[in-house]
């Protein structure tokens, strides 16, 4: 069975932010959201702080940690893990919030209320937008694909794993092209899709795993140096 | 905060709003409200459809990307694919917001003309005839009484496409100067690192392929955050790393890719020249220098006389003969001499089997030393004590280079521009590249300056600008060449080098001057002296706001053109005409033309763009390999291996003698404005001085302790790229990086309002601490437009002086003082 996950490679994580703004055009996104984050990092602290980025009110990315010239300057792409036990899904009192069979957690609008649950629930902050407002957009054209998530008041928005592009076989849009090579999303069920294969041999982390919710997303941390 | 950005969203809708109540509609064309996205509709699904297009705005990673176009709008854009070179497929942040630039409300929707005063804004609208008109009267006033020259086209950089783009090379633009016989200006960027190579090396390409990166054993990046300013070859790095390979990185901040190194080596601002130095005199104090690459490749057996000169064979009495080069010019051939240690005897070069490096007795009378011996006089003073005590480097790391650079296998180097970017960025890059050839990292495989892509190079630009018209005359040529700086005297003396030269206008294209020129006050008194200024661009950026007339170009997408030059990708690329352009914007070609009819020279322009573009690409490759436009658009790509991946393989220089050259005996500046020359720093390649401002003990850093390396932006290239929102996601407004230590003596917290200053300019910015700065020295992205600092523009700061022999702007060699708000 098809089980959807991705693999981000930490050490090629360049911070460039491309995936961000594929994310964003390809969905359409409004000002104000973002389902994909790329903060920066200042520790080694995997499970700690995500880190810090403009978009989350910081005044700018790119800055290192530590004393120079002994610093840590670190990238950390962070979404909706789509999580093998989602503790949004529990929350959910209307049902919005929805598992795939093949593992995509999504949040269905028209049935969403906007409570807030999910947010509270979510061990990862910051991976999920309540509107509160009608939504404002950067351009008065409307970008991306046709199909895009709907964007509108009142309603908690995520990353989709971009299901409108994988149900007609195409790629998440943040997959589509990573600079750094630092990205790979596949079938995690089937050992030769690109994401096992990168998976494969290598340490990585799960975020918050004592969160209990088996995230589908693994970082891959640098390769061990001899 | 809120004050700026309110500001800022104010100024950049006026223009619109200002125009549109002249008459104009100020809506988008075409364009569907917010809100009704096709998804709700219900509706069948509607088409994409999916053109080439070539992102060329001169940031030298030159992507192919997919234009995806959804009602006659373009909707997204993504990677384009290569079926030949999947290594160069590439987007970023930039090209993925595209459609935001097509869609940018700061697109200029017709022509018009100045009403206010130059740099305020006030613009009326008229007619393309009344714009056209009005720029051909006058120039046509200025030639009759002052000569073609008085008109001055600026040779920008900001849309390589070969028919639209003001590039130096081959445009059709190119064509129109060349047919009326303007002066040219120089924009005089990014001269000093790249002339250092053509100096050593001879011309042609210095950088090995990416092919090439299995061989490397280790990376050294040299003064660049490459996932910041050419972050499409960052992974060629990664890769190396995880097959084994050491990445080292030397730089003068902890920037990304120090974050990605084995090793970080730090270093003060623009000693790396001193760094080079001081790991050369280590390899000469060891003995590691590669003497038989020396010996083989190089001209280091020459021998210099006391007077300066070569011993050369008619100081042995062997008249020299004449011979005609390839161009079938005459030329004298006089041979270098060298000392044979096999058969103690001088001899040309040529037919020594065993040249000396040292040690050479006088000759015929003459005293000479090899440039070996000048090497090791030249390396001797760089103790390791005294380069540590001027780069700030340790001992340690310095010793760490010198046996890495000969002791442990193959050593790729990687230097771009961090240097050039310097008053003494060619005395730097000299050092450096004289580093490579003591070390023999140069020439073979896994060894040599990294990288490089092959390039069909710009084309048979010759042919293009020269070509006669359909009635058979000749294009007048250039009718001056002006350097930048000299240019902004002259417009305000009307004199150069003492003599008359009035310009009267002046015409740029597609280059934002006024941000990417150093020293922006001297540029605006420039224009402002200037009586006719047209400006033909995509947007309202700080140039336009000087025109008299602004002429509207169309975006990229809403055009077809060809992308010739470079770029660390090995490919020409077609630019398919996706969209119709907006309001009453033309392509830049078509204005060329227009103009061009206007002025009379229409029968120059009797061409199409297939044919032209046919002219361009008949290079003797192209010939030999049957490159036209056709073939080109089959794919809407065309891979060019026109060099292998090994640049100056097995020790083939492109120099005069065939050989890598340390000494020129009659070196001469690349500019002459009537500076002061020292001719003697020129001759040899280990000459290093400290930079202007940059340098921690120049007296000038007591009043202006902090140096600013006015750093590339992620999300911008030079300007472009201003007024897409979605990238100040990123890169919210102009900050200065400061180390925590500076910070703190200052009582400067994140996000505290600062003003840098010095004599020339003062800037307004928000503090970012930044424990990946050393002390004394700060990073602040440029790129950003005047209206966008809370006062004051960094640009301000620099100066636009050259270096003695090198015309070459120096962003970053720049000294000021801080003041807390």
């Amino acid at each position: 069975m098809t089980r959807y996950g991705m693999a981000i490679d930490l050490y090629r994580c360049i911070g460039c932010q491309a995936c961000t703004t594929a994310c964003k055009i390809s969905n359409n996104l409004p000002k104000d959201i973002s389902y994909n984050v790329v903060y920066t990092k200042t520790d080694h602290d995997w499970d700690g702080s995500f880190g810090t980025a403009v978009v989350k009110g910081a005044l700018a990315n790119d800055n290192a940690g530590g004393t120079f010239p002994n610093c840590i300057l670190e990238f950390m792409p962070i979404q909706c893990q789509h999580c093998e036990n989602p503790s949004c899904l529990r929350v959910c009192p209307t049902g919005a919030t929805q598992k795939r069979d093949d593992g995509i957690v999504w949040v269905d609008p028209e049935l969403c209320i906007g409570c807030g649950a999910c947010i509270m629930a979510c061990p990862y902050e910051g991976v999920r937008t309540l509107s509160e407002g009608d939504p404002e957009y950067y351009l008065d054209v409307v970008v991306g694909e046709y199909d895009a998530p709907k964007h509108m008041a009142g309603i908690v928005e995520k990353c989709t794993f971009c299901k409108n592009l994988i149900d007609r076989g195409e790629v998440p849009a943040c997959m589509d092209l990573c600079p750094g090579r630092a990205r790979y999303w596949g079938d995690l069920d089937d050992p030769n899709s690109e994401v096992s294969k990168a998976i494969e041999g290598r340490k990585y982390h799960k975020l918050r795993e004592g969160a209990g919710t088996a995230p589908n997303v693994y970082y891959l941390l640098p390769p061990e140096r001899s | 905060m809120e004050k700026q950005e309110s500001m800022h969203s104010f100024s950049r809708r006026s223009f619109i709003k200002g125009a549109a109540a002249l008459g104009a509609a100020g809506a988008l064309a075409g364009c569907s409200a917010q809100g009704s996205n096709l998804a709700e509709t219900g509706g069948p699904v509607p088409e994409t459809k999916i053109f080439a297009g070539a992102c060329r705005s001169q940031c030298a990673n030159g992507c192919y990307v997919n234009v995806h176009v959804r009602d006659g709008q373009v909707v997204r854009t993504t990677a384009g694919k290569f079926d030949d070179g999947p290594e160069f497929n590439r987007i970023c942040p930039k090209g993925l917001s595209l459609p935001a630039r097509v869609y940018s409300s700061e697109r200029l929707q017709y022509p018009m003309r100045r009403i206010g005063e130059r740099g305020e804004g006030k613009f009326e609208r008229i007619s393309w005839d009344e714009a056209i008109k009005e720029i051909t009267d006058k120039w046509k006033g200025y030639i009759e009484e002052y000569g073609p020259t008085s008109i001055a086209f600026f040779l920008g950089s900001g849309n390589t496409g070969t028919l639209g783009g003001p590039a130096p090379e081959g445009s059709i633009m190119a064509r129109l100067l060349n047919v009326m016989g303007t002066s040219r200006v120089l924009p005089d960027r990014d001269i000093a690192t790249p002339m250092s190579h053509t100096y050593m090396f001879g011309p042609g390409a210095h950088g090995h392929r990416a092919a090439d990166t299995v061989n490397g054993d280790h990376f050294i990046i040299w003064a660049g955050d490459t996932a910041v300013s050419e972050k499409q070859r960052t992974h060629f790095f990664l890769e190396a790393r995880d097959r084994g390979a050491d990445l080292i990185v030397i730089d003068i901040a902890y920037r990304t890719m120090a974050g990605k190194a084995d090793k970080f080596i730090p270093v003060h601002p623009a000693t790396d020249g001193a760094l080079a130095l001081g790991i050369i005199h280590e390899v000469l104090e060891q003995g590691w220098e590669a003497t038989e690459f020396l010996r083989e490749f190089t001209e280091a057996p020459f021998l210099i006389k006391d007077d300066g000169k070569f011993l050369r064979m008619s100081d042995l009495g062997v008249a020299p003969t004449t011979t005609t080069d390839a161009q079938g010019k005459e030329t004298t051939v006089d041979p270098w001499v060298v000392w044979d240690e096999d058969t103690q005897t001088a001899m040309p070069y040529t037919e020594a089997t065993k040249p000396a490096l040292g040690d050479v007795p006088d000759i015929n009378g003459f005293h000479v030393r090899t440039e070996m011996d000048m090497i090791r006089e030249a390396a001797e003073p760089w103790t390791l004590e005294r380069a540590s005590e001027v780069t700030g480097t340790s001992i340690e790391d310095i010793k760490y280079l010198a046996h890495l650079y000969t002791q442990e296998g193959n050593v790729m180097t990687d230097m771009k521009y961090g240097l050039n970017h310097y008053n003494n960025g060619m005395y730097t890059s000299k050092c450096i590249n004289s580093l490579l050839l003591i070390t023999g990292q140069m020439c073979f495989p896994g060894r040599g300056m990294y990288t490089g892509e092959g390039n069909f190079g710009e084309g048979n630009t010759q042919a293009t600008i020269s070509m006669p018209s359909a009635s058979g005359e000749k294009p007048r040529g250039v009718g001056a060449t002006l350097n930048w700086t000299d240019f902004c005297n002259i417009v305000q003396t009307g004199k150069k080098m003492g003599k008359d030269f009035p310009i009267k206008s002046f015409y740029a294209v597609c280059t934002n001057i006024v941000s990417n020129q150093t020293e922006q006050n001297e540029t605006i008194k420039a224009l402002k002296a200037i009586e006719f200024i047209v400006i033909q661009e995509m947007t309202m950026n700080d140039t336009s706001l000087y025109a008299d007339i602004l002429l509207p170009a169309c975006h990229w997408f809403e055009t077809s053109d060809l992308r010739v030059r470079y770029y660390g990708n090995p490919y020409l690329l077609w630019n398919e005409k996706a969209v119709e352009p907006l309001y009453e914007s033309k392509p830049d070609a078509d204005i060329y033309r227009l103009i061009a009819d206007a002025m009379g020279y229409g029968d120059f322009f009797q061409f199409t763009d297939d044919e032209y573009l046919n002219v361009l690409l008949s290079t003797p490759w192209g010939k030999a390999h049957g490159v036209t436009i056709d073939k080109i658009r089959e794919k809407n790509y065309l891979r060019c291996e026109v060099s292998g991946p090994v640049a100056h393989p097995n020790g083939e220089f492109y120099t005069p003698s065939k050989r890598a050259s340390f000494y020129r005996e009659d070196p001469k500046p690349d500019y002459m404005m009537g500076q002061e020359l020292d001719i003697e720093k020129e001759k040899f390649t280990l000459f290093w001085e400290p930079a202007r401002e940059a340098d921690l003990d120049n007296p000038i850093r007591e009043k202006y302790p902090f140096s600013v390396c006015c750093e590339h932006m992620r999300t911008r290239t030079h300007t472009q790229w201003y007024d897409v929102d979605y990238m100040k996601e990123f890169e919210k407004q102009p900050v200065c990086r400061i180390n925590p230590e500076d910070a703190a003596e200052l009582g400067i917290k994140e996000g505290d309002t600062i003003r840098l200053y010095n004599d020339r300019g003062s800037v307004t910015l928000l503090a970012t601490i930044n424990p990946g700065e050393q002390r004394k020295a700060l990073h602040c992205p440029r790129s950003f437009l005047t209206r966008e600092h809370i006062d004051g523009d960094l640009a301000t700061t620099t100066f636009n002086d050259y270096n003695q022999a090198c015309r070459n702007q120096s962003y970053f060699d720049c000294a000021v003082a801080i003041e807390k708000l």
